[in-house]
């Protein structure tokens, strides 16, 4: 197998260290991949129903029974 | 002996990558998966120069270089959760780079320019480069790496410019071993005769007026 000779090699390093991001640079991606990473707010919505409190389940269950027996009523009398 | 088939697909379509939908529970690192947040906060932190580089070598312009790093991210967000290794990780963003940087490369020019793109500079065309001896290391490997054909040029980054073994390049890029072997020691030789020919034009150009 082929070897790359040293200057070569002393290039790649060269190069390597060229093509990496400075601190500051590195520090401002850092930043916006972090905060592009934060839960959108659409999503912060759509966890509010899994925090109802108790009440507030057994009253959302009610009125669904309510719904049901309302539905099968007029059901039964058309 | 092949390599085995690799545990994630880091070549699957990155159409849709980002949104929160597409992330599922396990890669949403909002303030509900607290670990999934620090994973992804972790592999930003020990990836990203990494991520830069390889689009940087594979062809992305400097101007395009924040916009491939955010989408490889988050590609990445989604998968953190399932990838344990540390090895397991470096080979799937390494994948999940060259992917994203093809669909760029492939986006921004024509069918028949990104053909063009994809096949080696002739060496030819290297000997009389504009303003030669005022480049820097960065720029004369971009020249060299423009000599590879695409897959070389991939192979030849991961193994010699970011210490990948054999066997992790071929499980990023969806090789076998003994592919990226043989095409690792043909880049190689570009690499070597491309860099001689610019060294010795540099050393022309900049020669001692007295030599005869």
């Amino acid at each position: 197998m082929n070897e790359l000779r040293p200057h070569g090699r002393e290039l790649l390093d060269a190069a390597r260290r060229q093509h990496t991001p400075s601190p500051a640079e590195r520090e401002r991606l850092l930043s916006e991949l972090l905060v592009s990473a934060e839960p959108a707010p659409a999503t912060r919505i759509s966890l509010v129903p899994q925090r109802l409190s108790a009440a507030s389940k057994l009253l959302l269950l009610a009125a669904l029974a309510a719904l049901i027996g309302v539905a099968l009523y007029l059901a039964s009398r058309g | 002996m092949p390599a085995p088939p690799p545990r994630t697909k880091p070549d699957e379509p990155v159409a849709g990558a980002g949104s929160h939908a597409d992330a599922g529970p396990g890669g949403e690192p909002g303030d509900a998966f607290p670990e999934a947040r620090a994973r992804f906060r972790s592999a930003c932190e020990t990836h990203l120069d990494f991520v830069w580089r390889f689009a940087r070598a594979c062809g992305v312009e400097a101007t395009s270089l924040d916009y491939v790093v955010h989408k490889v991210f988050a590609v990445l967000r989604g998968r953190l959760i399932s990838l344990d290794d540390a090895s397991e990780l470096r080979v799937s963003i390494a994948g999940t780079t060259r992917q994203v940087v093809r669909a760029h490369l492939r986006q921004l020019s024509s069918p028949r320019e990104s053909f063009a793109q994809a096949q080696p500079r002739p060496a030819e065309e290297l000997d009389n480069v504009a303003g030669l001896e005022t480049k820097s290391a960065g720029e004369l490997v971009d020249l060299i790496l423009s000599a590879m054909g695409e897959t070389e040029r991939e192979i030849f980054v991961l193994c010699e410019l970011e210490g990948f073994s054999t066997f992790e390049t071929a499980e990023a890029l969806h090789l076998s071993e003994s592919t990226v072997r043989v095409r690792l020691s043909d880049a190689r030789k570009i690499f070597n005769d491309v860099s001689a020919r610019l060294r010795a034009q540099r050393f022309w150009i900049s020669r001692p007026e007295d030599l005869p």
